[in-house]
């Protein structure tokens, strides 16, 4: 009987405690954090006598449904980054969930003077995914949250998918907090982000930013933004369009829509390297104004394959004239492939006046799978 | 037991919490050839084996207790397999601590650690009190409920790794390979508890092909995961990271389960697998070293070198305290796992010749 008894008090209470119900909380009690943005202080002052430096500003959806706002959005200051998080229990009383965080915003300020500290933050966060997106934006990022896509539920779902789904119509790198802790920490690597701009009431895509480590020291705009993508080897899909011409008299227009690859090789005679990149771009034909039917000519596509990879390497061989002159900054991730043969020997000094010395040459091979002939 | 269970039992001594922290260590002389290190590493527990093994064959008959007061008498061999019981319960001790430490920073940061080991040495003792055989048929369920999680590699192999982080192969010297394999063998301790397990297998000739796949089957995930750590963080950033492993997981998102490494330490967090494993041979040592036969008598040590493992376990307050405490406590694996056999295998040689004499 004793035995019967004690059974059922543990599975009762087993039943009661495992289930979480005596701790149970409403969804509507907690804060589910999407997007958030970090700036450097435009206001200054003090808290606990020492100088603030940071504002973090976050983007709450409202899950209560009585409420009329779709989100809320919060904004504090700080000595520190994470300390700045003690001023929002004076704004919000609910549970704060920052698990949920999609993506990070640096303010441009911020990214000038260097995101090492932030990043410190975010990698010893354990319920921060190291997934989630990063970008940059053109002044304060805080200032950003405040637009409202029309046709999304949130500024958070849509700013994600925008730098999620970047490369699936573009060439384009998505960056993840991985990616940008990994390329600011490792010998030879640098990061990029992307920059995201308000635009009369739109968030949009407007360049990349060019970082040594964790320091912004350059932008390209989003025509430069390609051959970046493609020099560095960020896989994706995008549309490339081209102009065939004769005698100078253009013959026809049209696209392709391709995938990338990149192959790196280094060569060494005593202390000059030679890069040769092959970017490799396959796909299909998919527009070309001219009526002609292609497979009657079996030289057509061969010539639409040349002139692309022709027009792909002289963007990509400006790229890298503006960034060995200007960046001096290994922004396409090559070096890494001398570290791979000289580790030892280059470990050490490879950040510093390595890459505008060496030779980087690039071959564009340029794959058309389908016809081109309408189906 | 059978060999086979023999072989489960060794896979999930071996494999702790130190599976998650291993790339870490392997990397810190060895840099990109941290694989490589891993491999030389499990050399040790190899040997261990393959000694343990030899003299083994000599006493088919016997047990742990037996042979140890045969070669060293009643009161020398007694010393030997407590000396041995309380290595193991340390052990135990600090594979609690480890769990408790990393269910706390991941999975429960709110609960106080005392409570979270008690409930992993409540859930430890129960599993060990129902003696080895049971213990080795939870080993091996485990064993096939986690096989699907070490799948979980190939995502992070395709999106985020980078080959260049494995070059140039052997670069890194082969002193820096030989320190940071030392380092390693003490992850692969624990070997030593064939000591007490070997005797209760019933096919004695099997127990060195079994211990070999063990061997094989924990060397390789060690090294592939290690490999899969190198190529996503590179050896520097390995060094930011107390559990490069679940890092590993963090740093991509996967298809539909997004937080893949939480699933994944839930599953890993609840396989204590040491913990029960250590205790079952401990309590079954010190029970028949005392010449108790009842299960309850078994039970009662059982708990006690449970509750004192325990305490032990709540020595280290912090995560630093905790890795110095694992660190100073590693070095013990070596001397007791070659030690032992070696001392056991001298003293029959010797044994051998005076009878010879006589």
């Amino acid at each position: 009987m004793f035995r019967r008894i004690l059974l059922t008090i543990i599975i009762l209470s087993s039943i009661a405690l495992g289930s979480g119900c005596w701790d149970a909380r409403d969804i509507a009690d907690r804060s589910v954090v999407i997007l958030a943005a970090v700036d450097l202080s435009q206001e200054g002052g003090t808290q606990f006598g020492k100088p603030v430096r940071y504002e973090g500003t976050i983007l709450l959806p409202n899950l209560n449904p009585d409420t009329e706002e779709k989100v809320r959005i919060e904004k504090v200051s700080g000595v520190s980054i994470s300390g700045s998080r003690d001023q929002r229990a004076y704004i919000n009383p609910e549970i704060i969930m920052t698990r949920m965080i999609q993506v990070y915003l640096f303010g441009e300020s911020l990214c000038i003077s260097g995101i090492a500290p932030v990043m410190d933050s975010l990698l010893r966060n354990p319920v921060l995914s190291n997934s989630l997106h990063l970008a940059m934006t053109e002044g304060q990022s805080g200032d950003l949250l405040t637009a409202e896509p029309s046709d999304f539920p949130d500024l958070g779902l849509y700013v994600t998918d925008l730098l999620q789904k970047v490369n699936n119509k573009s060439f384009f790198p998505v960056v993840t907090l991985h990616d940008f802790a990994i390329h600011s920490t490792s010998p030879g690597r640098n990061p990029v982000l992307p920059i995201l701009k308000e635009d009369a009431g739109e968030v949009r895509i407007s360049g990349m930013g060019i970082f040594r480590k964790d320091r912004l020291i350059g932008r390209v705009g989003l025509d430069e933004s390609r051959p970046l993508a493609l020099l560095r080897g960020a896989q994706s899909m995008a549309y490339i369009p081209f102009i065939m011409t004769r005698d100078g008299e253009e013959t026809d227009r049209g696209t392709v829509f391709v995938g990338n690859h990149r192959k790196v090789r280094v060569e060494r005679q005593g202390n000059q390297f030679t890069f040769n990149i092959t970017i490799i771009l396959k796909g299909e034909l998919i527009e070309h104004e001219r009526s002609d039917v292609l497979t009657r000519d079996r030289q057509s596509l061969p010539k639409i394959e040349e002139q692309i990879a022709a027009d792909i390497e002289s963007e990509c061989q400006s790229f890298i004239e503006r960034m060995q002159g200007e960046f001096k900054v290994d922004c396409i991730d090559i070096s890494k492939y001398a570290l791979a043969k000289w580790r030892s020997e280059l470990e050490n000094t490879i950040d510093e006046g390595f890459i505008e010395k060496v030779n980087i040459n690039v071959d564009v091979k340029v794959h058309i799978r389908n016809t081109g002939d309408l189906l | 037991m059978t060999s086979k269970q023999l072989g489960f039992l060794i896979m999930g001594t071996l494999v702790g919490v130190n599976f998650l922290t291993i790339p870490r260590t392997a990397s810190e002389a060895a840099g990109q050839d941290a694989w490589i290190a891993v491999l030389v590493g499990a050399l040790l527990p190899l040997l261990v084996l393959v000694l343990i093994e030899r003299l083994g064959r000599r006493f088919p008959e016997m047990d742990f207790i037996q042979m140890s007061q045969y070669l060293f008498g009643k009161i020398g061999g007694s010393v030997l397999v407590i000396i041995l019981s309380l290595h193991m319960i340390i052990v135990v001790a600090r594979e609690i601590a480890r769990f408790a430490f990393l269910e706390s920073i991941f999975l429960l940061p709110l609960t106080p650690i005392w409570a979270i080991s008690l409930l992993i040495l409540l859930v430890s003792l129960y599993v060990a009190g129902q003696g080895a055989q049971v213990v080795a048929r939870i080993n091996e369920l485990l064993f096939y409920l986690l096989l699907p999680a070490f799948f979980l590699i190939v995502y992070p192999l395709i999106t985020a790794a980078d080959h260049t982080y494995l070059l140039p192969v052997g670069g890194s010297g082969i002193l820096s390979i030989a320190r940071s394999s030392f380092d390693v063998s003490l992850y692969y301790g624990r070997m030593e508890f064939l000591m007490v397990a070997y005797f209760m297998v019933t096919h004695k000739d099997e127990v060195l092909k079994a211990g070999l796949i063990a061997w094989g089957a924990v060397t390789v995930p060690y090294m592939l995961f290690t490999a899969a750590c190198l190529m996503v963080f590179g050896p520097e950033n390995l060094q930011e990271q107390i559990t490069p492993v679940l890092a590993m997981f963090t740093s991509v998102s996967y298809p539909l389960l997004e937080r893949m490494d939480m699933l994944f330490l839930v599953a890993w967090s609840v396989a204590f697998r040491p913990v029960f494993n250590l205790l079952c041979m401990s309590g079954y040592s010190l029970t028949r070293l005392l010449n108790l036969q009842e299960r309850r008598h078994y039970l009662m040590l059982l708990t006690v070198a449970g509750t004192a493992a325990y305490l032990f376990s709540l020595i280290p307050t912090s995560i630093v305290e905790l890795i110095i405490y694992s660190g100073w406590q590693g070095y013990t694996h070596p001397v007791v796992g070659l030690g032992y056999p070696l001392l056991y295998l001298l003293a029959a040689k010797m044994r051998e010749g005076r009878t010879q004499n006589v």
